[in-house]
């Protein structure tokens, strides 16, 4: 356990350093996002089966997420997973000449939007092993991506251009670069920005796939990876306005015996910027080989109790297989979800 | 940031070619916004000729078409300051760069009027952006 846990750090550790400045960059990250309620559940979680929604959201990608999950059925022990997202596009150098070239450019947008995704649990049938998941996800449109609102970047340049003066400057033997005399209060700006995007309709697609397997005896190394498994999907949001989104969700994976099976639903979401309700209803049609249970129901609240930080919990119908028959069963899934560049 | 040289920036200009322009460059998706104005200095005092607001809006560049005539502008300070944050996710760093034209070629400037920017702040809740000030003046060649 320990070994994985070293080999988990070392990879997290080479992202985090492809993320890390150039020599003499500035090592200040910078990653940094706007909208904290739309953040998207991590690709790697949804393959290992730990993510807290049925159907998930295909919301703009947040440059870096980390989720802790707990996993309580009745009967079971509580299983415990680790996620982490990271958009890798500006973490790693990618550029944009402005503003205009990432709404004009699909290619700069979908780089811009894709994310890669970590995901550890414990095994439920062997606590000596791990459940690991990898996942790389691509938003192909989001109409409430905040850098889509031109009254957004017009706001914004008319308080620059207000707050500064040209006063005194005449006289300077040199140039001056420093922090502004003044804080500026960009607030206000994304407030409006907010309304409007709560207030627009529009809607969201992302494509996503991920692979799951389970390291046994928890040793990382390639004869110990097995069950691996591919999962793709599509995630689509239709915001109606007023905070009020249709969720739906469509998708392939492989299953235990290398067979398809495919999973679709539609989720109802209200949200507000201090928590999130979502209602959801899906369609399996191999629930883990169980015979019946096809058919499940969930709902999921998230609640933001500090910046970037939120509470996610979910309760679904999950089908359990005890001796020769299936029953479905309520299991509660929660998360501390930490979006380490929330809107300050 | 680099190193600045002490050394004053001047910008010579036709006297009898077309309108100066300005411009205002900000690469990497940055949002620059800008106050200039432009200063008649005299011993005694200085006179303020014209001021006017810029910014580099989503395309990056915006410009202003100087009033003054070029031939008036000699000896003339041409000053700024210029505030710059970011609003694009994950990104911290950028040029901003202030040209001048006319006829829409760039004037030849002894320094160039360019900054590569480090630790931009963002555009977000209360935030101080980078300050640039600086000036440079006109001669008539």
């Amino acid at each position: 356990m320990r070994f994985v846990r070293s080999r988990l750090a070392l990879v997290l550790g080479a992202l985090l350093r492809g993320a890390a400045p150039l020599p003499g960059q500035d090592a200040d990250p910078a990653h940094k996002f706007v909208l904290d309620y739309d953040v998207p559940e991590s690709p790697a979680l949804v393959a290992i089966g730990s993510a807290t929604s049925n159907i998930t959201r295909g919301s703009a990608a947040k440059p870096f997420v980390a989720q802790l999950v707990n996993q309580f059925q009745a009967g079971e022990k509580v299983a415990n997973g680790l996620a982490l997202d990271l958009a890798p596009y500006f973490l790693y150098g990618g550029r944009l000449a402005s503003i205009q070239e990432y709404r004009r450019s699909p290619l700069k947008r979908i780089l811009a939007n894709s994310t890669l995704s970590l995901a550890t649990a414990q095994d439920a049938g062997d606590s000596t092993s791990l459940v690991f998941g990898v996942g790389l996800r691509v938003v192909l449109f989001d109409a409430h991506d905040l850098l889509q609102d031109p009254a957004l970047g017009r706001d914004i340049d008319q308080l620059l251009a207000a707050a500064a003066s040209a006063a005194g400057a005449e006289l300077l033997e040199d140039d001056v670069i420093e922090p502004a005399g003044k804080e500026l209060d960009f607030g206000p700006a994304y407030q409006r920005a907010r309304a409007r995007v709560r207030n627009r309709r529009g809607g969201a697609l992302s494509l996503a796939w991920a692979m799951s397997g389970i390291l046994k005896g928890s040793i990382a190394s390639s004869d110990s990876v097995q069950n691996t498994r591919h999962t793709a999907w599509l995630a689509y949001r239709y915001s109606l306005g007023g905070g009020t989104d249709v969720l739906a969700q469509l998708q392939w994976r492989q299953t235990e015996t290398a067979d398809n099976a495919f999973k679709g639903g539609a989720a109802l979401r209200a949200n507000t910027d201090r928590y999130s309700v979502a209602a959801e209803l899906f369609y399996d049609s191999d629930p883990d080989q169980a015979t019946s249970g096809r058919l499940g129901a969930g709902v999921t609240t998230e609640l933001r109790v500090a910046r970037g930080v939120a509470l996610v919990g979910q309760l679904a119908t999950e089908p359990v297989i005890i001796g020769n028959r299936t029953a479905s069963r309520v299991r509660l899934r929660t998360s501390v979800r930490w979006n380490a560049t929330a809107e300050p | 940031m680099p190193a600045s040289s002490p050394q004053r920036r001047f910008c010579i200009v036709n006297p009898g070619g077309g309108p100066i322009t300005v411009r205002l460059l900000a690469n990497n998706a940055l949002r620059a916004g800008a106050d200039f104005r432009i200063v008649r200095m005299k011993t005694e005092r200085k006179e303020v000729r014209e001021t006017w607001k810029l910014a580099a809006g989503d395309t990056g560049a915006g410009e202003h078409e100087v009033s003054l005539r070029p031939r008036s502008l000699d000896g003339h300070v041409m000053a700024w300051q210029v505030l710059v944050c970011s609003v694009v996710p994950a990104i911290d760093r950028g040029t901003v760069e202030i040209q001048v034209l006319q006829d829409g070629v760039t004037c030849p400037v002894t320094k160039p009027a360019q900054w590569g920017l480090e630790r931009v702040p963002r555009c977000a809740g209360r935030a101080r952006p980078i300050s640039i000030r600086g000036n440079l003046t006109f001669l008539t060649a």
